[in-house]
Order: C-alpha cells, then sequence, then structure tokens
C-alpha cells in the first residue's frame, strides 16, 4: 500500500486553497494589529510626550507600510469570513436557509455602516 | 461525430512490483459524448488489461469511480474529455488515501468515520412494527433532503487539506451524515451523536476550507453542515450549562 503524503506547496495548487491559506495568515495579522493598538493604549496613558513619539513613529514610511499590509489582510480576513457566514445556518432560524449572498451582502452593509458610526464618533467634531 | 486522440497520463502503482508510483501515458480516441471513465475502460479493454479502477453504475450514483482528473477530484463517469483544459489528462487516484493500486484507494479509515456517527435511525424505543411506518410531512423530509444524497463518493474527503494533513479528522461526508440523521423529525439520536463528534477531531477539527462543498457531486454542501453542526453542539453545551436537569435536545 502506497500511503499518503501532502505535497509541498499544495496550497498554490488551488486559488480557493490559496485564498483559505490568506484568510488564516490574515488572523495573525489581526491579532498582530491588536497589539498595535494595545501599545498605543499604553503609551497614550505615559502621557503627552511618550504619545507623541509613538505617533511620530507610526507615521514614519516603514510603519506606514507595516500598517497598509495589517489592514490589507485584516480585509481579506473579514471578506472572506462574511462570505462564509451564511453557511453556518442551523435551518430552524429561518424557515428557508438564507442564501450565502443575502447574508455576506447584509454583513457588509453592517459593517460599513458600524465603521461610519466609528468614524463619526472619532472624527465627527472635527 | 469527430473522433480525435487525447493523451491521458495515469498514475501507476503495483505494489507487487513497483517501488513508488509512475506515470503511464496512453493515447485514446475521443468523441464528444466521452467521459473519462470510458477513456479508462478503452484502455483496459484495448491497451493495458493490467490498469485498475473501480467503477460500477456509470451514471453518478454508486459513488465509486472518484478519481483526481487534473488534479481535482471528480466522478469519472460524470466528466466529458471535451471540456478538459490542457492537452494532456492527468488521471491520479483520489488524494488523501492510501493507493492499494493504480487508481484504486483504501478507505477503511472512512468506513469507520461514518459507522461512527451511527447513519441509522436512533429510537429510544421502537414503535411495533403493526404501527406501520414513521410519517413525516413534506417541509420535514426537506430538512434533511440535501444530506441525504450524499453517496459516500469520498471527493470531499480527497478536497479536505484538513484531512490531508490530520488523517484523524472525522471529516465533510460523515459529518454531513450525522446531520442528516440529526435533522430527521424520526430520529432521537442528536443529543448522542452531538456529543460524539462534538470534539477536536471531529466537527472543532473543520477550519472551513469550503473546498468539499464544490468538488460535492450531489451538492449536499457538508462544509454548511458542519458549521451548522457546531452551532448546534454549541448550542447543546450551553444548555447543559444552564439548564443540567434538562438533557436531550
Ligand atoms: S458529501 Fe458529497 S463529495 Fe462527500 S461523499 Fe457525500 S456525495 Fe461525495
Ligand atoms: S461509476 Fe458510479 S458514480 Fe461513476
Amino acid at each position: 500500500m502506497l500511503p499518503w503524503k501532502r505535497p509541498a506547496g499544495w496550497w498554490l495548487r488551488n486559488p480557493r486553497y490559496f485564498l483559505f491559506q490568506m484568510r488564516e495568515v490574515g488572523g495573525v495579522f489581526a491579532a498582530l494589529y491588536a497589539l498595535v493598538l494595545l501599545w498605543q493604549l499604553r503609551e497614550f496613558s505615559q502621557g503627552e510626550l511618550a504619545y507623541a513619539t509613538f505617533l511620530a513613529f507610526m507615521g514614519t514610511p516603514g510603519m506606514f507600510v507595516v500598517n497598509a499590509v495589517m489592514f490589507a489582510f485584516v480585509l481579506v480576513h473579514a471578506i472572506t469570513w462574511f462570505a462564509l457566514i451564511g453557511k453556518a445556518q442551523p435551518v430552524q432560524l429561518t424557515k428557508e436557509p438564507i442564501p450565502w449572498q443575502k447574508a455576506f451582502a447584509g454583513n457588509l452593509v453592517a459593517w460599513v455602516g458600524i465603521s461610519v458610526v466609528v468614524l463619526y464618533l472619532i472624527f465627527g467634531g472635527l | 461525430m469527430a473522433e480525435r486522440e487525447v493523451v491521458f497520463r495515469v498514475h501507476r502503482y503495483r505494489p507487487e512490483s513497483d517501488r513508488g508510483p509512475t506515470y503511464q501515458d496512453y493515447r485514446v480516441p475521443i468523441r464528444d459524448d466521452t467521459v473519462v471513465l470510458d477513456a479508462l475502460n478503452h484502455i483496459k479493454d484495448t491497451l493495458d488489461p493490467t490498469l485498475t479502477f473501480r467503477w460500477s453504475c456509470r451514471m453518478g450514483i454508486c459513488g465509486s469511480c472518484g478519481m483526481n482528473v487534473n488534479g481535482t477530484p471528480v466522478l469519472t463517469c460524470g466528466v466529458f474529455v471535451k471540456d478538459l483544459r490542457g492537452g494532456v489528462v492527468t488521471v491520479d487516484p483520489m488524494a488523501n488515501f492510501p493507493v492499494l493500486k493504480d487508481l484504486v484507494v483504501e478507505f477503511d479509515d472512512f468506513m469507520r468515520k461514518l459507522q461512527g456517527v451511527k447513519p441509522f435511525l436512533i429510537r429510544k424505543e421502537d414503535a411495533p412494527l403493526s404501527a406501520g411506518e414513521y410519517r413525516q410531512t413534506p417541509e420535514q423530509v426537506e430538512a434533511y433532503r440535501q444530506q441525504s444524497m450524499c453517496i459516500n463518493c469520498m471527493l470531499c474527503y480527497s478536497a479536505c487539506p484538513v484531512y490531508s494533513r490530520t488523517d484523524h479528522f472525522l471529516g465533510p461526508a460523515a459529518s454531513a451524515i450525522a446531520y442528516r440523521y440529526i435533522k430527521d423529525s424520526r430520529d432521537e439520536g442528536a443529543d448522542e451523536r452531538l456529543g460524539r463528534i462534538s470534539t477536536k477531531t471531529g466537527i472543532w477539527e473543520c477550519t472551513f476550507v469550503g473546498e468539499c462543498s464544490v468538488v460535492c457531486p450531489k451538492d449536499v454542501d457538508p462544509a454548511a453542515a458542519i458549521q451548522s453542526l457546531k452551532v448546534l453542539a454549541s448550542m447543546r453545551h450551553m444548555r447543559r450549562i444552564l439548564m443540567p436537569k434538562s438533557a436531550s435536545r
């Protein structure tokens, strides 16, 4: 009998496997970004000078690229999960299962809506 | 009907003589209505009787002709050669299973898992035969009809990267079939089955790649079934914490 061996690079052989890997990696980047936020809070609590130093550091080109990459992966992570959400429906929640496109669109709309509210709360006063 | 020749690159493995797998090329005459299984049968009947593969119904219902064609798990009786892209058609045994010979895989592991989810009606007490059959409304049938279409072809296992890495994973079809019985109004084994499959090697091993549902020839959507099982298992868990007295669903 010939035992099964998974080939290296299996996730490059199929675009859906690739997207799945990106979604999983996106989770790591989301966690990293949470750490950045915690760090920001800490510097904020350390007083004005510490916070100004933090902001200056975040404004350097290198950190801008790091943030952009993290943001891109967080977007991939969120959107690929929204696309899957419609699948997790034990039928008794609604009479007919909601088609995944509707669940996807609904989540996107809710997400954009909440983001707008958050942005308004933060920048609305300016 | 126009005929042309297509090269089939077929996975060979003869356990008595071969150290490892090899590929063998065959030139097969193809018409518009030739499916991959026809081409394999042509090879076996006229070119090389030693080629070994499984098939039976030739109509997508027995589930025994699954193979990886150009890297994708398919029922070979349902794929027209004219629809395949590229000059050469590569035929491999289904991925993620040990190979017995050529294109034949060993699937005892799947059969064990299938038995493990108790794929039959569980009743606390069987009604006497004289009471007749258990009746269901069309809506009650609809609740599990989709998952009941599974033909145990195992294409979903062949497509699953989680099963590929950790073969202790219960896997897509066995989960979908567990869901099928849990959703059946005649069945009373939901609690028992959920308890059995709500484990790290059961449904929680699934990371929701979703490829099982893409390759499934019967639209069973095992990925959806597993996610729904996760919700049901979580609800069962919460109910056990909040209301320890009332077990069952
Ligand atoms: S769920 Fe679909 S792919 Fe998997 S064994 Fe059943 S019919 Fe085949
Ligand atoms: S031969 Fe039966 S499903 Fe293909």
